[in-house]
């Protein structure tokens, strides 16, 4: 019987100690996991949110970097961290769902709770000033007569660029043209520029400038929507081809306790409409786009089936 | 004078205090940033970004392209002092400089590299300035086929870069050949050689690599030999260069800054291949290549040379076209971008305040940096005289700390550690570590561009020699194997 009470008495102290403890999350600052080195377009972006969110969150945002292996060292530290909201992880398409398609790695998104999307990359095609073709459509035109000769770069295989080309390719009835991979966005766009290649896919931003310069021109943006700072140019859905939104979004450990979830993706809710946020986002060409914990994990599901379809359709699913 | 006229309004910019402070807060962060091995340029830039928010833009970059700059005057303090080189840059001053230290001419060996950083700098900058728009042309004209032969070229110099042996110089070249397959395959999307090991996707970390190889192996060489042992024999001699190492190194301080600004201007070329092309091509046009390796001041004039001057030609792409040719400049490109601007072809047209003054402002960092570090030589010096026994338990500790700063990572200590072990044995085995390193530097670009070449050429080997420029550079390379083949003016001492 004593022990019974004990027991009864231990429940109900550690009862309350953890409800106390919820009551006042967060109580010390919160860190961002960013799985890539400091620097890059979403550290900007995370850094940017972190810079507004203490009024939003009851507590400081601290973006700490953990790269390597292409993100999995971050986003494998995140998945074994404490699971008390404390630790949380920048994921994006390529890192949580592409990634443990094509490789070895010892986590998928289901290893994740969904806090909500951040962002999303505006990734467009774009080709050379002076070539024959003057559009998108034009530009498939071409292909299919011309088998073989469009040289077209991304910034690597198994990028989530590659992914939309071949799509865009698989959906015109199959263009033939030849992949040349490069180290990245940057070199990619500078051979493009050189007339190396005749088309690039990728990130809209570092495009800006040469295309100001024009000397190369948009064709297509491969987002759901038409973005922003390109208005005048089409997004892929406008014409018959599927478009991707290659969202960022922010994670927390698997077993971390809903209302905790719900704490942080109501925080990042009101952060990103904040104004200091939006200002400071717009000067990278960056807009915030919010979406909430139920209606992004739907999304993120339909996106993972495609991205399973298209690599398997191109050999380069995991052995 | 269009340019002279642009130029006043860059130094009033450039010369505003507030902007004067900041350029040279920049610079001494810069420089000590340089020194401590393993933290980077790009790590500390990415620190300070934040911090940066509330400056205008014209100050933000100015500091922060002074940190950049810095970083390339102090990497060369730990090179010459203890053999680390803190960046890839800086491995060819460890020959000789290391060298001279011992010889008790440390003093002369950072004096150099002062003034080298200093004049190629400089030179460097007024290229900028005159040739930026053309250069970047030029720069755009390197296709995969043109990487390839300059690459090519490259690994040709493997056998000027080593002292003794040339057999184990290209066993060592090879064997960086292979360490740079590691990873994953940008061509293919796959995997190479990494063995599951998440870490070894992309790649072998090169830092971690030359603080193993070359201080943690010296440390553990000189702990064999004998500990107690004075490591700086001779007496300290001079703190600056004399009128003989000037005469000796003046053609090599503007070779240096010749090739390594046209190197710099190339993205992915970069600083690295400057310093070790720069090395080759001195040992090649000198009248006592034997003299290389054993604390020649040429040895340590000309990389630094060129190191310096390929900083100030790799803004060429940034600011001309707004394409970042390494990390550090992609940094800064973010800088640019977080304050509302963009580099570009349209640039020196929309804000010709924030390009000229940041031109401006590098001629006055590159004084700022001389004025620093001349004083700072004697104190360096003086470490020197801390007892080895001492003094390299100190030299570990900050290659440790400095490789875990590399990502917040114990993999790379795990990496350092086992390529001190290696470079203890390579040492004792008579291998040099320098055609390694260059190889695992060049490695990835060398292959990655070859094979983009044969995409580009549906496959036909032709496309490297109908490119004029991708001809050239094999031509020169084909010379050169040949001549060495034939003239033997390699000293062979083994």
């Amino acid at each position: 019987m004593r022990k019974m009470i004990l027991v009864g008495m231990l429940v109900g102290v550690l009862g309350v100690f953890f409800s106390l403890s919820f009551a006042a999350f967060p109580e010390k600052p919160i860190q961002i996991i960013n799985p890539f080195a400091a620097g890059g377009e979403t550290d900007m972006i995370l850094r940017i949110i972190a810079n507004a969110a203490p009024p939003h969150f009851g507590q400081s945002l601290v973006v700490v970097n953990k790269p390597g292996g292409g993100g999995s060292i971050g986003i494998q530290y995140v998945d074994k961290s404490k699971p008390d909201g404390y630790t949380i992880l920048s994921g994006s398409l390529a890192t949580l769902l592409l990634h443990p398609h094509m490789e070895k790695v010892p986590y998928t998104y289901r290893n994740f709770k969904v806090i909500g999307q951040f962002g999303i990359s505006q990734i467009g095609l774009f080709s050379k000033a002076d070539t024959p073709w003057k559009d998108f459509q034009g530009f498939v035109k071409y292909a299919k007569e011309h088998p073989g000769e469009i040289k077209y770069g991304s910034a690597g295989a198994g990028t989530i660029g590659h992914l939309l080309m071949e799509s865009i390719s698989l959906t015109a009835g199959g263009l033939k043209m030849v992949h040349v991979p490069y180290a990245g966005t940057a070199p990619a766009l500078t051979s493009l520029a050189g007339g190396h290649i005749q088309v690039s896919i990728g990130d809209v931003p570092p495009a800006i400038p040469l295309m100001e310069a024009k000397q190369i021109t948009p064709l297509v943006i491969t987002n759901t929507q038409r973005v922003k700072t390109l208005a005048n140019v089409p997004a892929l859905p406008e014409l018959g081809f599927r478009g991707v939104d290659v969202w960022k979004a922010l994670f927390a450990p698997g077993d971390t306790p809903p209302a905790v979830v719900k704490h942080l993706e109501k925080a990042l809710d009101a952060t990103l409409p904040d104004q200091n946020c939006i200002a400071a986002l717009a000067k990278i060409g960056q807009e915030p786009d919010f979406i909430g914990t139920e209606k992004f994990t739907i999304k993120m599901m339909e996106d993972d089936k495609w991205l399973a379809e298209i690599v398997a359709k191109l050999g380069l699913a995991k052995k | 004078m269009d340019v002279l006229q642009h130029l006043i309004v860059g130094f009033r910019v450039a010369l505003e205090p507030m902007n004067l402070l900041l350029c040279f807060l920049g610079c001494l962060g810069g420089t000590l940033v340089g020194v401590l091995p393993g933290f980077g340029p790009t790590a500390a830039m990415a620190l300070l970004l934040p911090g940066t928010f509330h400056l205008s833009p014209v100050s933000a970059i100015i500091m922060l392209s002074g940190i950049y700059y810095g970083a390339m005057y102090g990497g060369s303090t730990t090179s010459i002092l203890v053999n680390i080189p803190g960046e890839t840059a800086s491995v060819m001053t460890c020959l000789d400089g290391y060298q001279m230290a011992r010889k008790g001419r440390a003093g002369p060996a950072l004096g150099m590299a002062a003034f080298a950083s200093f004049i190629a700098g400089t030179i460097g900058v007024i290229g900028l300035m005159l040739l930026a728009p053309p250069l970047a042309r030029f720069a755009l004209k390197f296709g995969p086929p043109e990487y390839f032969s300059l690459m090519l070229l490259g690994l040709t110099m493997v056998s000027y870069l080593s002292q003794g042996s040339m057999i184990k110089a290209f066993i060592m070249a090879g064997l960086g050949l292979l360490l740079s397959f590691i990873g994953t395959d940008i061509i293919s999307g796959v995997s190479r050689f990494t063995f599951d090991f998440m870490e070894l996707r992309e790649g072998v970390g090169i830092i971690p690599v030359l603080m193993g190889v070359f201080g943690v192996g010296e440390i553990l060489s000189n702990a064999e030999e004998e500990m107690g042992r004075e490591v700086f024999t001779q007496k300290i001699k001079g703190l600056l260069p004399s009128l003989k190492d000037w005469m000796d190194s003046k053609w090599a301080l503007i070779r240096g800054a010749l090739l390594g600004f046209f190197l710099g201007i190339l993205p992915g070329g970069g600083a690295a291949i400057a310093s070790f092309m720069d090395y080759a091509l001195e040992k090649r046009l000198s009248k006592h290549p034997e003299l290389f390796g054993t604390g020649t001041i040429v040895g340590v004039a000309g990389p630094e040379s060129a190191n310096n001057s390929a900083t100030a030609g790799a803004f060429i792409p940034l600011l001309t076209l707004g394409i970042p040719g390494n990390a550090v400049t992609a940094l800064l490109l973010g800088a640019f971008m977080i304050h509302g601007t963009q580099p570009g072809p349209l640039m020196m047209q929309r804000t010709p305040d924030l390009f000229w003054g940041i031109i401006a402002s590098m001629y006055v960092g590159n004084i700022i940096l001389l004025i620093l570090n001349l004083p700072l030589i004697g104190m360096w010096v003086r470490i020197l005289k801390i007892p080895y026994p001492i003094l390299s338990p100190l030299i570990l500790l900050f290659c440790i700390v400095g490789a875990y700063s590399l990502n917040g990572n114990l993999w790379d200590i795990a990496i350092m550690i086992f390529f001190g072990v290696l470079g203890h044995v390579m040492r004792k085995a008579g291998f040099e570590g320098a055609p390694m390193i260059l190889s695992l530097v060049i490695g990835q670009m060398f292959e990655n561009a070859f094979r983009q070449s044969l995409l580009i050429g549906d496959g036909s080997f032709l496309i490297f020699i109908r490119r004029p420029i991708s001809a050239a550079l094999i031509a020169i390379s084909v010379f050169l194997i040949f001549t060495a083949a034939f003239r033997r003016k390699i000293p062979q001492t083994n």
